[in-house]
């Protein structure tokens, strides 16, 4: 070594290193490699790890393996029963076979951009065949599986394999909304013409039911009091009877006497009397006697 | 000789590129170092270019002191140099994790292991490679994420099942999976999924949300949706999102969904929707002014009955009080009636007469003593007349 002049050993130092770079590669964990001589595939890698090829006749180019994202501008299709919606999808896809990729497409973003007219494809004849109804809320993930089993098949000829497909948003056109947003308004109104109407219902019934027991309270009242006192007249009736009775004829003496008393008061009562009234008896005539 | 000291810094356990280069030549020796210093593997061509340098600034220091026996005296200086080399290449294999962190380990790119926190060895570049991830770190993420303007319509905008349409907002809280082991089934932890398998992990954290939020809300009505549903509506599109995210081996953990708006649509269908909420208070107001009413009229109307019955009864008390004081007053007076009849009767009857015709205008008009001709005339009576007119 030491005998070797210094600036060749640098060169020959660079010269091999130069070989290594060239002939040793890296591949990612989230790539595939191809391996092309003069454009000939020769080698695929799909596995990560330190591989080698032949210095300066192949060359090595890498192919996106992750789960990577297709994309498309919202599209307004129309359902089975002429009814329009903006449907917004995505798929997701992973590039399985890199050389059939390569061969067809070259890059990734070639590939996509012939992926994403066999998506809207699919959107549309899969959704194309069912209600908004089935869309919206019933069969959302079994569309969309169909979905991705109809662009699995077209996607094929590329090597990719189409993991998922799913329904971002699936929308009324701007029209449509409003005429739901009018719905909408006119269901709550009705909703709130309802509480109101019930709340007075339930207001008069609950007034109505208290008027009622008012007068029946009352007019219980009135019977009561009116069996009470015609009891205590009926035993008034029964204790002056049991008095009176004894000498009936004393009574109406007794009675008229207590009447006169009581219903000639003093006052304005005038009165014309006889001199022959019993009251004059003896005025006249001091033996009493009758003229 | 520098790098003596180097070796002597070595021994006693300080680290070699925290000190600054002694030679301090201001080469590309001290730049490397530095780049070293923060922790970044140095890379093969750079190494063998430091140490040829080294090579170099050893030659001409044995040049200057003897020309002769120089050959034999470089040979274990080379060793040492070379030794102290492979060293400092070894060393930068060190790597440290902080908590709350994971660390992938790579050979020549392909997936080795992840380590945890702490203080780890890997073989230094090109060999192997490290990157760390903070796994417990919990990032937010609002669909949809621009605030709503005015004039147009949210974005957050959705469909439900009754084919309304509610504004929607919500939170996604996620984080990068933190096991250290590949969980049976698959082949490396997650966080070396979230490096290796997917691209752009915000766009699909934003996209599969999106999705999954719209598909449980169109499967649900809007009453449900924006009130008891609300919870629920966030449990079940979380549970789709992990569904998704795990099928497509991603890494990552949704911690959370938090539902922050589930709104009528537009200002418009707001103000109805605010307006039934006023038409139930309205109800409960008027139901309530109706009890009220009869929480009043009823115990009035209890205490009236009352006072009738009170009045009834004290009728009845009376009369028959009265009747009963009249009946003895009759025994009494009838007793001494009984006792001398003809007397008795006609001293009440001239009593009573007096009493009556005491306090009376009389006017006494006897029958025989002829028409038109007053035989008395009282004359108190004709004053009582001439007052009066």
């Amino acid at each position: 070594m030491s005998k070797l002049p210094l600036p060749l050993l640098g060169v020959a130092i660079v010269a091999v290193l130069i070989v290594i770079v060239n002939s040793a590669f890296i591949v990612p964990e989230t790539h595939s490699a191809l391996v092309f001589r003069f454009g000939e595939p020769k080698n695929q890698y799909t596995d990560a790890g330190l591989k080698f090829k032949v210095p300066f006749a192949e060359s090595v180019n890498f192919i996106d393996k992750r789960n990577r994202n297709l994309e498309r501008p919202p599209t307004e299709i129309i359902a089975r029963n002429q009814e329009r919606l903006i449907v917004d999808a995505f798929a997701r896809y992973r590039i399985t076979d890199p050389l059939l990729f390569y061969q067809s497409a070259r890059t990734e973003d070639v590939g996509e951009s012939r992926l994403g007219p066999q998506l809207e494809d699919s959107i549309r004849a899969v959704l194309g065949a069912v209600t908004v109804d089935e869309i919206i809320s019933e069969r959302r993930s079994e569309l969309m599986l169909r979905i991705r089993d109809l662009i699995t098949q077209s996607a094929r000829p590329l090597g990719v394999e189409i993991v998922d497909v799913k329904i971002r948003r699936a929308d009324l056109p701007q029209t449509n909304s409003e005429a739901v947003f009018q719905r909408m308004i006119a269901e709550r109104r009705q909703l709130a013409q309802q509480y109101r109407s019930e709340g007075n219902e339930q207001a008069n019934q609950i007034r109505a039911q208290a008027d009622r027991q008012v007068i029946e309270i009352k007019a219980q009242a009135e019977e009561e009091a009116q069996k009470i006192r015609g009891a205590a007249d009926g035993e008034r009736n029964a204790v002056f009877a049991a008095a009176y009775g004894k000498d009936p004829e004393f009574f109406a003496f007794y009675r008229s006497l207590l009447a006169y008393e009581e219903a000639l008061q003093k006052g304005e009562t005038r009165i014309l009397l006889s001199p022959d009234s019993e009251f004059f008896r003896y005025f006249n005539n001091l033996e009493g006697r009758r003229q | 000789m520098p790098w003596q000291d180097n070796s002597g810094n070595k021994g006693s356990g300080r680290g070699p590129w925290g000190q600054p280069p002694r030679n301090g030549s201001g080469n590309n020796d001290g730049g490397n170092r530095g780049g070293r210093g923060g922790g970044e593997p140095p890379d093969l061509e750079e190494l063998l270019q430091a140490s040829r340098q080294r090579l170099k600034r050893a030659f001409p220091g044995r040049g200057g002191r003897g020309g002769g026996g120089g050959a034999q005296l470089s040979k274990p200086i080379i060793g040492l140099g070379a030794a102290v080399v492979l060293g400092l290449w070894l060393f930068s294999g060190v790597y440290q994790v902080a908590p709350g962190e994971l660390a992938v380990v790579t050979t020549f790119g392909d997936y080795q292991k992840v380590s945890g926190p702490g203080l780890h060895w890997h073989v230094p570049a090109p060999v192997q490679a490290v990157r760390k991830e903070p796994v417990l770190d919990v990032r937010d993420m609002n669909i949809p994420s621009n605030d709503r303007r005015s004039g147009q319509l949210s974005p957050g905008l959705m469909l439900t099942g009754d084919k309304n349409i509610v504004d929607i907002a919500f939170t996604v809280q996620w984080r990068i999976k933190s096991d250290v082991s590949a969980v049976e089934g698959q082949s490396m932890p997650g966080v070396a999924q979230y490096l290796f398998n997917i691209d752009e992990p915000e766009a699909l954290v934003r996209m599969i949300g999106e999705a999954a939020m719209r598909e449980i809300v169109g499967r649900n009505t809007l009453d449900f949706v924006q009130t008891d549903g609300r919870l629920q509506v966030a449990e079940q599109s979380e549970i789709l999102m992990q569904t998704a995210l795990d099928s497509y081996n991603s890494g990552i953990q949704i911690e959370r969904v938090n539902m922050t708006l589930a709104e009528p649509p537009t200002n418009e269908v707001n103000e109805a929707f605010r307006d039934v909420q006023a038409a139930e208070q309205n109800q409960a107001t008027v139901i309530q002014n109706a009890r009220q009413y009869t929480n009043q009229v009823v115990p009035e109307a209890r205490g009236q009955a009352q006072r009738i019955l009170e009045e009834a009864r004290a009728y009845a008390a009376e009369r028959t009080a009265d009747a009963r004081g009249q009946a003895a007053r009759f025994d009494e007076i009838y007793t001494e009636y009984a006792r001398a009849p003809e007397v008795t009767r006609q001293r009440m009857y001239l009593e009573t007469v007096e009493r009556v015709l005491g306090d009376m205008d009389k006017i006494i008009i006897d029958e025989d003593a002829g028409s038109g001709v007053v035989p008395y005339l009282p004359l108190n009576e004709l004053r009582g007349q001439q007052g009066g007119n």
